[in-house]
């Protein structure tokens, strides 16, 4: 059955528009679906697409590792200002500088590579130098003797802040015991000495338990509440020397 | 109502109640806090001006500041610090007020027209001194004064003190008389006198144990030959004249070999010569590098020298009787000069390094090489020199003079002596 030529325009109008809607369908659909779902839903849609590229590029990255490559020869480019060889005729031309004699090194030594600046004082005015190792709460496990206190690093850092170091001719060994009167905002009320002794250790531990009370008086740290309980007792604090 | 002796029962039980519980109390005071320091730094001293007395009192006050000062064990306490009464206390002291400023010895002192009594408290043990020293005033008051240090020092540490040492180095002499001469000089820089008396260029001085001697290298014929002298200076006694190189003499700890730098065979090299002719003893050293600046450690056993056998220079240290040498510097690329600690039992020597583009003084505990920085941040430091001691180091400072700190890097330099000077040696501890 022939078709009129109208009827022949019409078909090819109608298959032009439906190849198009075809080509087109891909782009359409989200769009529609977006619409769909508002303004939340389009970042639901937008999410997970993004999650793919990302998770698509982690795994190139993966299974793309670097490639182990063989040694390598470096090249070099040919060194523009290298002399020509020969006899110069340049009577003012001082002698070239012979490479140092390699036999007379001795390869058993390492080089000293350590540097010099590391063993810089942190203040070269402080004439009896700073504590520099810093305060280990962690690592406080020596501090107390008792069980209630061993290891708290509340009181290690009570320790710590007493800064107790006899001069290195301090004379004498003796254990003097001085205490304080912790409150509970941190603050030391009073202080007193449990036991004193006759030689420059009981001068050491007064110098010690002054530096304290000045510490914790001009910075307070708030006494922790499990042991607000010690902020009615003496706090006492058993000096010794370690052995030289 | 309760009999009379049922109610006296009574009270001594509530009474005894009581006992034990403040009893129980107390003991539940103790929350004990071990606090286990380490004797470190220096020992804080007043000392403080006697109110009476002649220019001899304050003459005594700055001597006896400067000798403790350097002594490398005290710290000087600030005199405008002072709380206690001086006039008051007289020759005693009040505890508490030096207590209160921080002070662990306090020196007080009166010069009379015939003597001078010192009295050493320590703070700790109240009003009664700890030592106590009178001198007739005869002589120069500076010497009384570096003899009753040294005891100070002594009381302290059990080891003798330095004031009342010397010290040699070489200074240029001026522009128009040209060269440089070897000059020795009390260890505070007082009374400085030229030990060498020639017009040519004369370097690397060194003490003999003894003290009485001076070795140093003169070009007074053209070549550097090694000379020997009186401390006191006069006329030098030609000890080493070879071919070449007779330089950095280090005498070895019983007076009776020199080691040096000989570079009769070519380049330099270390030998040890007799310190009576001069003959060589032998060499320790054979290789085609430069071996220099010897220093035989107090035991006799070692010498210490610099080379740079292994490219820059580097502190080696070689069995005194021959043997291999080894590295014992391992910091940075340029390290010179080194020298030993007469400390007995260690093995530390001092040595100069390189830093950036200044140099400074380092120590090296050889045994656990543990390093100690003795100069930084001030000027360039070269060619250290151990008190007899220990405690302290001489050392030039380029274009500054000699100074001196303390060989534990506490504290701050001191300058003794100004001008431009190099090679420095610290000669031995004075006699009592």
């Amino acid at each position: 059955m022939a078709l009129e030529e109208g009827e022949l325009h019409a078909f090819a109008a109608l298959g032009t528009v439906l190849v198009s809607a075809a080509m087109m369908l891909p782009f359409l659909l989200p769009v529609i679906f977006v619409d769909r779902c508002g303004n939340g839903g389009a970042d639901a849609v937008r999410d997970p697409m993004e999650d793919m590229v990302v998770i698509e590029a982690s795994l190139a990255m993966r299974k793309n590792p670097k490639k182990p490559q063989q040694p390598q020869k470096q090249f070099k480019a040919p060194d523009d200002t290298k002399k020509p060889d020969g006899v110069s005729r340049d009577e003012n031309k001082k002698p070239d500088k012979k490479p140092d004699d390699e036999k007379d090194k001795k390869p058993d030594v390492k080089e000293p590579d350590l540097d010099i600046s590391k063993y810089k004082r942190p203040d070269s005015d402080d004439p009896t130098g700073k504590v520099t190792e810093p305060f280990n709460p962690n690592a406080s496990v020596d501090v107390g003797r008792d069980a209630e206190t061993k290891g708290d690093p509340y009181f290690g850092k009570l320790k710590n802040d007493m800064n107790y170091q006899p001069p290195e001719i301090a004379k004498g060994d003796s254990n003097p015991i001085g205490c304080i009167r912790l409150e509970p905002d941190g603050k030391i009320s009073d202080t007193k000495f449990k036991q004193t002794t006759d030689d420059d250790l009981q001068i050491a531990a007064e110098t010690a338990l002054k530096q304290l009370v000045k510490a914790r008086n001009d910075k307070p740290e708030e006494v922790p509440a499990h042991l607000l309980q010690y902020t009615s007792r003496w706090i006492c604090f058993q000096f010794s020397v370690k052995p030289s | 109502m309760l009999p009379i002796q049922r109610q006296a029962q009574l009270s001594v039980v509530v009474a005894l109640s009581l006992v034990a519980a403040v009893a129980h109390v107390a003991s539940a005071d103790d929350v004990a806090i071990e606090v286990n320091g380490q004797k470190k730094g220096l020992y804080p001293l007043a000392l403080p001006t006697a109110v009476e007395g002649d220019a001899v009192a304050k003459e005594i006050a700055t001597v006896e500041a400067f000798d403790l000062g350097v002594a490398g064990v005290f710290k000087i306490v600030d005199p405008t610090s002072f709380l206690a009464d001086l006039k008051a206390e007289g020759l005693g002291i009040e505890p508490p007020k030096w207590k209160d400023v921080g002070a662990y010895g306090v020196v007080k002192y009166r010069a009379t027209a015939s003597e001078i009594e010192f009295r050493l408290y320590e703070v700790s043990k109240g009003t009664t001194a700890s030592l106590t020293k009178t001198y007739p005033r005869k002589g120069e008051t500076r010497a009384i004064v570096h003899r009753w240090c040294n005891e100070v020092v002594k009381y302290y540490t059990s080891e003798p003190g330095f004031f009342g040492s010397k010290i040699t180095f070489t200074a240029k002499r001026s522009v128009k008389q040209g060269g440089s001469a070897i000059y020795a000089m009390d260890f505070d820089g007082a009374g400085a006198y030229a030990v060498s008396n020639n017009s040519s260029t004369n370097i690397l001085p060194a003490f003999s144990p003894s003290g009485g001697q001076i070795a140093y290298t003169s070009f007074m014929r053209n070549n550097p030959d090694l000379y020997v002298s009186s401390a006191g200076g006069g006329r030098p006694k030609k000890l080493a004249s070879y071919k070449g190189m007779n330089t950095g003499a280090a005498w070895s700890p019983d007076g009776s070999k020199i080691a040096l730098t000989l570079s009769k065979d070519g380049n330099p090299e270390i030998y040890v010569i007799s310190a009576s002719d001069g003959s060589v003893i032998s060499r320790l050293t054979d290789n085609r590098t430069i071996d220099t600046s010897p220093a035989w450690s107090p035991d006799g056993s070692t010498i210490a020298f610099v080379s740079d056998r292994n490219g820059g220079p580097q502190i080696f240290t070689v069995p005194a009787g021959g043997g291999a040498a080894t590295q014992v510097s391992k910091n940075g690329s340029y390290n010179t000069t080194p020298t030993w600690s007469p400390k007995k039992g260690k093995r530390i020597i001092a040595y100069t390094t390189r830093d950036g583009g200044t140099y400074d003084i380092v120590t090296l505990d050889l045994a656990t090489g543990a390093m100690v920085r003795v100069t930084q941040n001030d000027g360039s430091n070269e060619e250290p020199a151990f008190s007899p001691n220990g405690r302290a180091i001489a050392f030039a400072r380029a274009g500054q003079g000699v100074f001196i700190a303390n060989a534990d890097g506490t504290g701050k330099a001191v300058k003794v002596w100004s001008g431009s000077a190099t090679g420095v040696d610290w000669g031995p501890a004075p006699t009592p």
